[in-house]
């Protein structure tokens, strides 16, 4: 499971610093003190393994969405594989071509049923190509 | 969920397992961190032991052969 960490942190133009004003996050995630500098927060948090996964700016602050755990190495063919749950496909690998039918996606790996019931568990990291 | 985790449903089940210039097959033991390890039924001079620990990182695909 992913950790997971909102922050926002407001401007305080008369400190010419911006604070941490809300800090929301999963229970294994460290806690933010509120009024902590934002690069304080953010320091901490990546110190502690997170990434930014997204961040955003508006005129009163930042917004931060910071995630560690499991992420996809390769999140393209991830997603690709997402969108073809229950549909057959053709994979070619570096150990040969496979196909079947796609059954669940984990972070690394495609999981296929083939057409004689065999299981494949094929690693993202492998796959050269992918056709219907 | 990644590929040990998914592959450690199958422990005790008959599986193949594919490497770029390699191949095994035999009955799943258990699954780690990063790695796992098989009974190897049929060895050849490539894996003269009968319990061979693979890595995954060197994995392309696994079949589990069906019951």
């Amino acid at each position: 499971m992913a950790d997971i960490v909102l922050l926002r942190c407001d401007n305080n133009y008369a400190r010419n610093a911006a604070r941490v004003t809300l800090s929301s996050s999963s229970s294994a995630a460290p806690s933010i003190l509120l009024g902590t500098s934002m690069a304080a927060a953010l320091e901490q948090l990546t110190n502690a393994g997170f990434s930014i996964q997204s961040g955003s700016a508006d005129g009163a602050g930042f917004s931060f969405t910071l995630i560690r755990g499991e992420q996809p190495e390769n999140p393209g063919i991830i997603d690709y594989f997402k969108d073809k749950i229950g549909e057959n496909v053709t994979i070619e690998t570096l150990a040969g071509t496979v196909g079947g039918t796609v059954l669940n996606v984990g972070i690394d790996v495609i999981k296929l049923q083939e057409p004689a019931g065999d299981i494949l568990l094929v690693r993202a990291a492998q796959i050269n190509a992918a056709y219907p | 969920m990644n590929f040990e985790q998914l592959l450690s449903d199958y422990i005790g089940r008959q599986i193949e397992v594919f490497l770029s210039s390699n191949y095994y097959t035999g009955d799943l033991l258990s699954t780690g961190n990063g790695q796992f390890t098989i009974l190897v039924t049929d060895p050849s001079y490539q894996t003269p032991t009968e319990q061979v620990t693979l890595f995954s990182n060197q994995v392309s695909f696994v079949r589990i052969l069906a019951l």
